[in-house]
């Protein structure tokens, strides 16, 4: 009763009397659920606590709008709260759901993958989950829930046989888009007024309120406005109304201003359509990427930053030591909110709930300096709730992308650093999340390589793929290969050192980043030749002097074994990138030699007629042999081109990954297809070249771009979906250095991020479009320039630039 | 003089560079690090260059008025003196360890004779707070010899010319000389081609912040631009803080309290522009692209009209038929009259759409009552402009015009400058049929560097010639210059240097140098040598191919 009392008295003083009524209404529908509605054992929602912390009226309304949920949904429910129980089952452990789930039709989801990913990974690791949670979750479910274990966010995708089955109804799949809307009405046939779009409610309503001379209102009546909100209601689209209900008050102060001004046309709305990006501000405290399963309710806690601690683990070691460090010197700095200008942080009072501590948990004692690896455990469960936090995981690398996740929650609002009550399970879509950088083209210094590694680590990437070199130059410093660094680099400042290369990979394992070295080679190797000129062919007739390595001479064959032995003591991780692309096969046709050792070797192929020589099989010989002298208890991963080189050698598909780069757009698929078929695994760059740039908006082209979608074509996506270890993003060098590599990175690569982490479900730009700008903005905050990528619009705060330094200071 | 200047340009020209590079560069890492510093850009009409290298001594280096000496001049050689000498900021200075592979000792021993100041002659008073105009004078002499440097300029617009050109030839002689700057023996004679050499800043799709801003007159002024063209709101938000109008930021502004340009804020760039010899243009775009002035002036837009005859509560733009919108505008005009003190105002008046004018039946009777004929939106567009035009010349301003006006068959008056910017149709014939009309052209065709590409697309900019059309002599001679354009769609204090510059320096070029310097190549050097001396006095400029700047940008260290 006392959220009723709450809310009268507070919105008294705002509403008009036709809001009163409402009001009444949600009252008297509140109180009958309170009553009746709930289990008995069930934890009443937190703002009953909190007589200080006055909510936001637009919170109000959510709330409001939620009741209004519940109390219909029982009427249109046959089995009661069954729906949320089967999902928790889910991820509880039931099979039931996996089940059902492969009955599923995919042409529900819209031609693209399933949704489940990684069911059994949450299956393994997750406890069962206690009634008293499961009811929680319940109400959770409602609230907010995205990621694949719902089943998918925007799309519908359990058919309509299945939610016979378990009596799922609309409002418990997150659903906005219209085809999913008419198809969930069809399935619980109910017939309804569906012509009513969200907007148009909301500006119904807005209608009822301020249009008082319009004699021909459109409004509903109350009842079945409420009515058709929740039908096409999920949880998302409740949030989505509390929006507009701000959009509304928003417009209602215009109009007052409007009245007051305006001599000449009293009567009209001031509704100016200016075609601005969406506030980042309504993404406050929206976690980038999305979790796979994210329960929020907007019941809101204090944080109290500046003594915030975070507790480690009882065994803890280093890595999670120094992230428990880093994020808790991150929360209390405050970066993070976005506090408009001329507010300042309130003291929290001691009436108010407040939370102080986040408690991280592992279930397994770790090690010190551990190194992330490929099959390491990111997954990690976060809950706050009330005055606790908690986050578990089972390795030190769930415990930092949790600690990320739980910095992205805290917001700003009415004075306070808050938080909302938040329950996620997360763990990542793909385990290979790379992002590709080449520091041969332009040398980028190690202190801007850190930045993109802390950068990454706001993204939730995990792999750092290093193009150490190229035809350009040669930074990186080989002990035994001096001369490589010395005359290929670009000047003796412009280099990696062993000790810059080993301080990086601890940096970047401190974030749980994994670094993979690529050495491009055979081709790609110019800047080689400096130093060691015998280790190219040399047809100085040409344009260039130097063509690729030589295939056949030992020289080339003993020079890498010595050189990926340097390399394999240096680079811990368990992976390098051999390269193999883009071998200009002229040179080598060129000598005399090759082509009698070709002909010798029948690397030949017929074409029109005519036997020719076969450039792609003396490649494919060059990998074999490179492959037998480097150290063999690393994984390769070379580019698309060695795949079929692989395969005329056998080379091993335990031994070899196949990196697909070709076919920006869509051609890609058939590579994968074909590499995968063959039983390759794959990592895909193709459609994230972010090098590319182009005029306008490109993060959304990113974001439609999924590693799983040619698996629909022909393959069963069960059987190779595991073969697509994930996806990387490429910045090629060309054009970028250190000016610049920065604002073009970001917020672009936070697109795909999201992809390679966040379940497939997540496959709408549109929804994501908000929190996508929030994080934009929030990276700003934290000293990231990144580039804005939605149109005109604006991060608010203040952007901290230095004058030009040799401005007088004095005028 | 001049005849004899430009006979001579041509060989003078081809020996002068040809002398410069050592070698391909590109194609391989090079043994020896292209020589591409003490490269002018904008090319100098006359140039020339020998071999001979003179040492230039930092620690004693003075700048010498010979002439009248002014408090701009001061600075100006405060700031040039800073800029060739200290390339970094002291505590951002990078530790080099070069061990001096590259055999730049040969060079410095080379030096002949020490260069120890340099001798400014300016021959008109610049006392008081001189402020750039159209038509100033910026011609200045250079000349470097044996022991001497002497710098001679009628104005101190001149002058500053003269200082940038100079700052350019000195260059810094690599790590293991530390303290030494070089220059070779030159002679230079120079003008510049066009007198409205501008570049456009669009500060309303995305707010900048006013160091941005400096930093950006800072970039200018390297590249001997000199004027701003700043578009300073538009649809998406009003940050200007009007003096009599305050809602119209308060409203208008993306942030009421921090994304605004207070009159001290504007102060401040025209103060820094006006010390680089820089004019600041502001552009005040009406009737349309106004949206967020509707906010902060009700009243002032037109509302539209649905299909069923009712206003559909949303707005198009100015209207044009109430009196109160120019009451209006000639106070907000005159308030930006007195705030930029130049004598020109872009009036904007691009891209304005019918559809809202024809919806209002108000907006339609008035028109009958105007006299204007029913249907003739056109003519509503030209009793708007001829209107405005007339209230901002009582005010006593001259203005600037986007093609549009005179598109739409708008009478203009004859002293009106028209800004062509469209691509179709074709800006030759747009400004052909501009200047036979008599009007003054301003070209910003080919110069849109907000849409960019993936690669080089320089070039373009380069061989765009803003007097290549069909026309008479006369029609050529109006031709005040170009712009080039940054857009802020999609740019902000992240990435608009970076995104901006160093293609904006070959427009640069294309204004200030002679028509004949088409050299794609030689451009390509002094370019990349551009972009490495922006990254040395420590602004943003992308690369432009594989290459390396021995001045690394000082990025900050990491975020954690």
């Amino acid at each position: 009763m006392a959220l009723k009392r709450f809310l009268t008295s507070h919105l008294l003083k705002r509403c008009s009397a036709v809001k009163l009524v409402l009001l009444l209404l949600f009252g008297i529908i509140f109180s009958y659920m309170l009553a009746g509605g709930f289990h008995a054992d069930e934890p009443k929602p937190y703002i009953h606590e909190q007589p200080t912390l006055r909510m936001h009226p637009e919170t109000v309304v959510e709330r409001r709008m939620l009741n209004a949920n519940e109390d219909s949904l029982e009427s249109l429910r046959a089995p009661t709260t069954r729906v949320a129980k089967v999902l928790d089952n889910r991820n509880a452990g039931t099979h039931r759901l996996g089940q059902d789930r492969r009955g599923m039709d995919l042409s529900a989801n819209g031609g693209n993958v399933p949704a489940p990913a990684r069911i059994d990974t949450a299956l393994t690791w997750d406890k069962p989950i206690t009634p008293d949670e499961l009811s929680r979750q319940e109400q959770w479910s409602k609230v907010s829930s995205y990621g694949d274990s719902a089943g998918g966010y925007n799309k519908a995708p359990i058919n309509n046989k299945f939610e016979e089955k378990v009596g799922v109804k609309a409002a418990d799949n997150v659903s906005t888009s219209s085809h999913s809307l008419s198809h969930v009405l069809t399935a619980t046939s109910k017939p309804s007024k569906l012509n009513y779009n969200q907007q148009q409610v909301a500006e119904t309503e807005a209608n009822t309120q301020q249009q008082k001379n319009k004699p021909d209102n459109k409004a509903l009546p109350i009842q079945s406005k409420i009515k058709s909100e929740e039908k096409k209601t999920g949880p998302y689209l409740v949030k989505a109304q509390a929006k507009n209900a701000r959009t509304t008050k928003l417009t209602r102060e215009k109009t007052r201003q409007w009245e007051s001004y305006d001599y000449e046309n009293p009567n009209n709305l001031l509704q100016i359509h200016v075609d601005r990006a969406p506030e980042h501000s309504e993404g406050v405290g929206t976690p980038w990427p999305m979790p796979q399963s994210y329960l929020t309710e907007p019941s809101l806690t204090v944080v109290d930053m500046d003594n915030f601690a975070i507790v480690p683990p009882a065994e803890s070691c280093d890595r999670v030591d120094k992230a428990v460090e880093r994020y808790t010197r991150h929360i209390r700095s405050k970066v993070d909110l976005y506090i408009p200008d001329g507010k300042t942080l309130r003291q929290p009072s001691s009436k108010q709930r407040v939370l102080r501590v986040l408690n991280v948990k592992l279930s397994r004692p770790c090690r010190n300096k551990e190194l992330p690896h490929e099959h390491m455990s990111e997954q990690y469960k976060l809950s706050v709730s009330g005055l606790s936090a908690e986050l578990s995981a089972q390795e030190p690398w769930g415990v930092i992308r949790g600690l990320e996740t739980f910095s992205q929650l805290i917001y700003y609002s009415q004075g306070y650093p808050v938080i909302n009550t938040t329950h996620i399970k997360d763990y990542p879509r793909f385990s290979f999340r790379g992002l590709m950088l080449d520091t041969a083209r332009h040398y980028i210094p190690i202190r801007n390589l850190k930045r993109t590694l802390d950068v990454m680590s706001y993204n939730k990437l995990n792999v750092f793929h290093w193009h150490l070199v190229d035809d350009q130059s040669f930074p990186y410093v080989s002990k035994a290969f001096p001369n490589l660094s010395k005359l290929g680099a670009y000047s003796s400042d412009q280099i990696y050192t062993p000790t810059d290369i080993l301080n990086l990979i601890d940096y970047a394992a401190d974030r749980a980043i994994r670094v993979i070295p690529e050495f491009d080679s055979p081709g790609h190797t110019r800047s080689w030749g400096l130093g060691y000129p015998a280790l190219l062919t040399n047809c100085s007739a040409d344009y260039h002097p130097f063509g690729a390595v030589n295939p056949i001479s030992n020289f080339t064959y003993e020079f890498m074994n010595t050189f990926w032995a340097e390399v394999h003591d240096l680079f811990p991780d368990s992976t390098v990138h051999v390269g193999g692309d883009e071998i200009n096969y002229k040179c080598w046709l060129r000598l005399k030699k090759l082509r009698e050792f070709m002909l010798e070797k029948n690397m030949t192929s017929e074409q029109y007629d005519y036997l020719t020589l076969d450039g792609d099989k003396l490649q494919g010989y060059y990998l074999k042999h490179l492959l037998e002298v480097m150290p063999r208890d690393r994984k390769k991963i070379a580019w698309e081109e060695a795949f079929s080189a692989a395969q005329m050698w056998n080379v091993s598909m335990d031994e070899l990954i196949i990196n697909v780069w070709k076919g920006g757009d869509y051609e890609w698929q058939y590579t994968m297809e074909n590499v995968i078929r063959h039983g390759y695994k794959a990592v895909l760059s193709a459609p994230w070249y972010l090098n590319y740039i182009s005029y306008g908006k490109d993060w959304t082209k990113y974001y439609e771009q999924d590693p799983h979608s040619f698996l629909t074509y022909s393959l069963g996506a069960d059987t190779y979906k595991d073969y697509v270890l994930g996806g990387q993003v490429c910045v090629w060098a060309e054009y970028i250095d250190e000016t610049n590599l920065e604002a073009t990175l970001w917020p672009r690569a936070s697109s795909p991020a999201e992809k390679f982490w966040s379940s497939a479900a997540m496959n709408d730009w549109r929804k994501a479009e908000t929190r996508f700008e929030n994080h934009r903005c929030r990276m700003t905050r934290r000293g990231v320039r990144a580039q804005p990528n939605s149109g005109p619009g604006s991060c608010k705060g203040r952007m901290q630039i230095k004058p030009p330094y040799e401005a007088n200071t004095n005028f | 003089m001049t005849m004899n200047v430009l006979a001579t340009f041509s060989l003078l020209l081809a020996s002068a560079l040809c002398n410069n590079f050592s070698g391909n560069i590109k194609i391989f890492p090079p043994d020896q690090p292209p020589i591409r510093d003490g490269l002018p850009l904008p090319l100098p009409r006359t140039w020339i260059k020998s071999d001979k290298v003179f040492a230039v001594l930092g620690g004693q280096f003075l700048f010498h008025a010979t002439g009248h000496m002014c408090a701009d001049l001061g600075k100006a050689f405060d700031r040039y003196h800073k800029m060739i000498f200290n390339t970094f900021p002291e505590d951002l200075r990078k530790s080099s360890t070069s061990s001096g592979k590259y055999g730049y000792h040969q060079n410095k021993h080379s030096a002949e004779s020490n260069i120890t100041s340099l001798e400014v002659n300016v021959n008109q008073i610049c006392d008081g707070t001189p402020q750039p105009a159209l038509g100033m004078s910026e011609t200045y002499k250079l000349q470097i010899s044996e022991g001497s440097a002497m710098l001679s300029a009628d104005t101190l617009w001149g002058a500053l010319r003269g200082l940038e050109t100079f700052s350019q030839l000195v260059y810094e002689a690599p790590s293991d000389s530390p303290g030494i700057w070089m220059v070779n023996e030159t002679v230079i004679e120079d003008t510049p081609r066009f007198q409205h050499r501008g570049f456009l800043l669009d500060t309303s799709r995305h707010y900048l912040e006013k160091n941005i801003i400096l930093q950006f007159v800072s970039a200018l002024a390297m590249s001997k631009f000199n004027v701003l063209h700043w578009h300073i709101v538009d649809d998406q938000s009003f940050p200007y803080r009007s003096m009599k109008f305050p809602d119209l930021s308060k409203k208008g502004a993306y942030d009421p309290d921090t994304h605004i340009y207070d009159q001290q804020d504007i102060d401040e760039v025209i103060e820094f522009s006006r010390q680089r010899g820089i004019r600041v243009i502001a552009e005040f775009d009406t009737p349309g692209h106004t949206q967020s002035w509707g906010f902060g002036q009700p009243g002032l837009l037109t509302p539209c009209y649905g299909s069923d005859g009712k206003p559909d509560g949303t707005y198009g733009p100015i209207d044009p038929t109430k009196n109160s919108s120019y009451v209006f505008l000639e106070q907000l005009f005159s308030e930006v009259h007195q705030v930029f003190p130049d004598q020109y105002v872009h009036l904007g008046g691009d891209e304005v759409s019918f559809d809202c004018w024809k919806s209002n039946p108000d907006i339609n009777a008035a028109m009958v009552k105007l006299g204007i004929k029913a249907g003739d939106y056109a003519g509503l567009e030209s009793y708007y402009i001829s209107r405005l035009t007339d209230i901002v010349s009582s005010i006593g301003s001259k203005y600037i015009v986007w093609q549009e006006p005179l598109d739409n068959g708008v009478k203009l008056a004859n002293d009106t400058v028209v800004n062509i910017w469209k691509t179709t149709p074709q800006p030759a014939l747009e400004m052909s049929k501009v200047t036979a009309a008599g009007y003054k052209a301003i070209s910003s065709s080919c110069w849109y560097l907000n849409r960019i590409a993936y690669g080089e697309n320089w070039q373009s900019y380069y061989m765009c010639d803003p007097q290549d059309f069909n026309g008479t002599d006369t029609q050529k001679a109006l031709v005040m210059g170009g712009e080039g354009c940054m857009w802020g769609e999609w740019v902000d204090g992240t990435n608009v240097m970076s995104r901006t510059w160093p293609r904006a320096s070959v427009v640069a070029e294309r204004l200030w140098s002679p028509a004949t310097a088409t050299d794609l190549d030689d451009m390509k050097e002094r370019l990349e040598g551009h972009r490495c001396r922006m990254i040395k006095r420590g602004l943003d400029a992308n690369p432009i191919d594989p290459s390396y700047c021995r001045y690394e940008k000082q990025s900050p260290p990491p975020l954690w």
